[in-house]
């Protein structure tokens, strides 16, 4: 029996630099959007010099204002994309968003809460729609696409009915002035185009590579996404995992509105639908790498993802294109991951 | 032999000190009309590979998911080393049953490493539950190395779609090994792969009963079977039907005992 060891199968990896590319890509796959984005950035760098500057990408005031959009979308797209990892999706964050900015602006200023308790309260809110999508989703068995589509639809209720302004009866915008320290803390310039959001990205960032690669939590939401069957063979409690990242990524959304919010001084209601932030976000995580189907991501991934998509908006904006190309942009992104994730699948399979 | 002479055959064991390292006595278990299992003894001794044999519809697939802890028998006992065990949750059988069950498919995630595999669920981590990777990586490599020796695997992280059936079934058994379970249940576990990586798995499974780790071998080949068993227990119709040591009985003799019933 000594045979057994010595050539269980002949050496498939001996050396780890023999494994093909397409293996590498996977183990690593947020190489892909590293030289996607690196690609981008080059490529606009040509534009802007074979337009003789004409094309304002590379302007302190344009580079600015992505450096203030980017960190809202991609603090976003991380809690969406920790979920994706655990197998589920989120349809409703846009909502969460906006509502949780809503809830901390309505607080603040109608009710006279202080500012520190309307600011838990909105994100406390995010948390709590996050914990009943998990429910409808977990406990009552309702595909997350269908519960958070819902849950979508009765989120932008709750935005009109917290935005109604009795005099018109229509929704208004609610203004959100923090104090000062506050929103210098959130969203204050530190240098040149850094803004604070960009700390807290890092930040939210860092607590994201934190739970999926040095916490226990992460590799239970690996496996709940990548195989709940043999997830719960070994003890993993799947629901409550997905519990967990529902609440996360609700939590990462109401953050998020809240910034949005103190950034622009106000939050408007219509923000739920014109955003489309919930499809941004979806867009980002898989241009990003990680599996439609759950159990494969990469935080740096996510991020970059969502530096692609905001860049590439940005882009279309300064090229004048029409709005709806970019929506187009978002929708052809996805339905590639899709068919990009079924071709692998299906590779999986033969 | 009939239900009644193991009974005796086991209590007359349990006195003279050879106790089976597991027993399941007198287990029944109905889906509705239908008797899956009827008085049903099984046993397993230290060190040895049993071959739960049997035809479709034998009652091997109920009795497995009834050791593995995910289906309750309707009556019937079980006993670790002589003491009376509830094996009535999947962690439970493991825990306290000392049996780690190995399904075909489902005993890794494809898409994750080797090393987040063998720790699922089980990952050694402080107080705040952050994983020791370091040690993880280190005692990975450690399994990898020892249990099994998987020629050709020297990363722990390599993702396990990437490895052969065969060496994926034999992570999933040295993740078992080093868990320290008494008993290996291994459903089917040659079926999907090639004759090559067969031989390997019978392998592995030989070198572990010998180093005292037994193994509940279920199968639908008997060749197999024959190669790897020394005890086969056939079932037919869920009931016993024969158990005998492999110097009693021959492969034609076990070919005929299940098709005859």
């Amino acid at each position: 029996m000594s045979e057994t060891g010595a050539n269980f199968l002949p050496g498939r990896y001996k050396h780890e630099h023999d494994d093909t590319v397409l293996q590498r890509l996977k183990r690593y796959p947020a190489i892909n959007i590293v030289v996607i984005y690196g690609l981008f950035l080059v490529g606009l760098a040509i534009w802007t010099i074979a337009s003789r500057g004409e094309f304002a990408f590379f302007t302190s005031l344009n580079l600015s204002v992505l450096a203030q959009q980017i960190p809202i979308t991609a603090i976003v797209a991380v809690g969406v994309g920790l979920l994706m990892v655990s197998g589920e999706f989120d349809i409703s964050v846009a909502a969460t968003f906006t509502f949780a900015a809503f809830i901390a602006a309505t607080l603040l200023h109608e009710m006279g809460w202080p500012l520190a308790v309307a600011f838990t309260a909105g994100i406390l809110c995010g948390t709590i729609i996050g914990a009943i999508n998990a429910w409808i989703t977990c406990w009552l068995g309702i595909p997350s696409f269908i519960a958070t589509i819902g849950m979508m639809f009765f989120g932008r209720g709750l935005v009109r009915w917290i935005s109604i302004n009795p005099a018109t009866n229509l929704p208004d915008s609610a203004k959100f002035f923090p104090n000062e320290g506050f929103k210098a803390a959130l969203t204050g310039q530190l240098a040149g185009p850094v803004f604070a959001q960009l700390i807290w990205l890092i930040a939210v960032a860092y607590a994201g590579h934190l739970i999926l690669n040095r916490h226990r939590l992460g590799n239970h939401m690996f496996s709940a996404g990548g195989n709940a069957e043999a997830a719960r063979g070994v003890g993993v409690r799947v629901r409550r995992v997905k519990l967990l990242a529902f609440m996360i990524c609700g939590a990462t959304a109401a953050f998020s509105g809240i910034l949005q919010a103190t950034r622009i001084s106000e939050i408007e209601p219509s923000y739920v639908v014109i955003s489309g932030l919930e499809l941004k976000a979806i867009a980002a995580v898989v241009v990003g790498g990680v599996a439609l189907a759950g159990g494969r991501g990469t935080i740096l991934g996510m991020v970059l993802g969502a530096a692609l998509i905001d860049t590439v908006d940005n882009v279309l904006v300064l090229a004048s294109a029409p709005e709806i190309l970019f929506k187009g942009f978002l929708g052809a992104i996805i339905i590639l991951a899709v068919i990009v994730n079924s071709v692998l699948g299906r590779r999986q399979e033969s | 032999m009939n239900d009644s002479q193991l009974s005796v055959d086991a209590s007359a064991r349990a006195s003279t000190a050879e106790i089976p390292i597991f027993e399941a006595r007198r287990i029944s278990k109905s889906y509705g009309h239908v008797e899956a299992l009827i008085d049903t003894n099984f046993e397993v001794r230290r060190g040895e590979v049993v071959g739960l044999l049997g035809d479709n519809g034998a009652g091997k697939s109920t009795l497995i998911k009834i050791l593995s802890g995910v289906v309750q028998p309707d009556s019937g006992e079980f006993f670790r080393e002589g003491r009376s065990v509830d094996i009535s949750t999947r962690k439970k059988s493991e825990e306290d049953g000392g049996i780690q069950t190995i399904y075909q498919d489902i005993a890794l995630v494809k898409s994750m490493s080797i090393m987040r595999n063998i720790f699922a669920g089980r990952e050694p981590t402080n107080a705040l539950g952050f994983m020791r990777v370091k040690e993880m990586r280190s005692t990975a490599m450690e399994i990898l190395d020892e249990y099994v020796r998987i020629a050709g695997i020297t990363s722990p992280n390599i993702l396990v779609e990437e490895l052969s059936g065969g060496q994926a079934q034999a992570v999933a058994i040295a993740r078992a090994v080093h868990f320290k379970r008494d008993i290996l249940l291994l459903d089917e576990p040659t079926s999907a792969l090639s004759v090559r990586e067969t031989e390997k798995v019978l392998n592995i499974m030989r070198e572990l009963a010998d180093a005292g780790v037994s193994c509940v071998f279920v199968t639908h080949n008997l060749y197999h079977a024959f190669r790897v068993c020394d005890r086969f227990s056939i079932l037919a119709h869920g009931q016993n039907v024969r158990d005998c040591k492999k110097s009693e009985t021959s492969l034609n003799e076990l070919t005929d005992i299940i098709m005859t019933h």
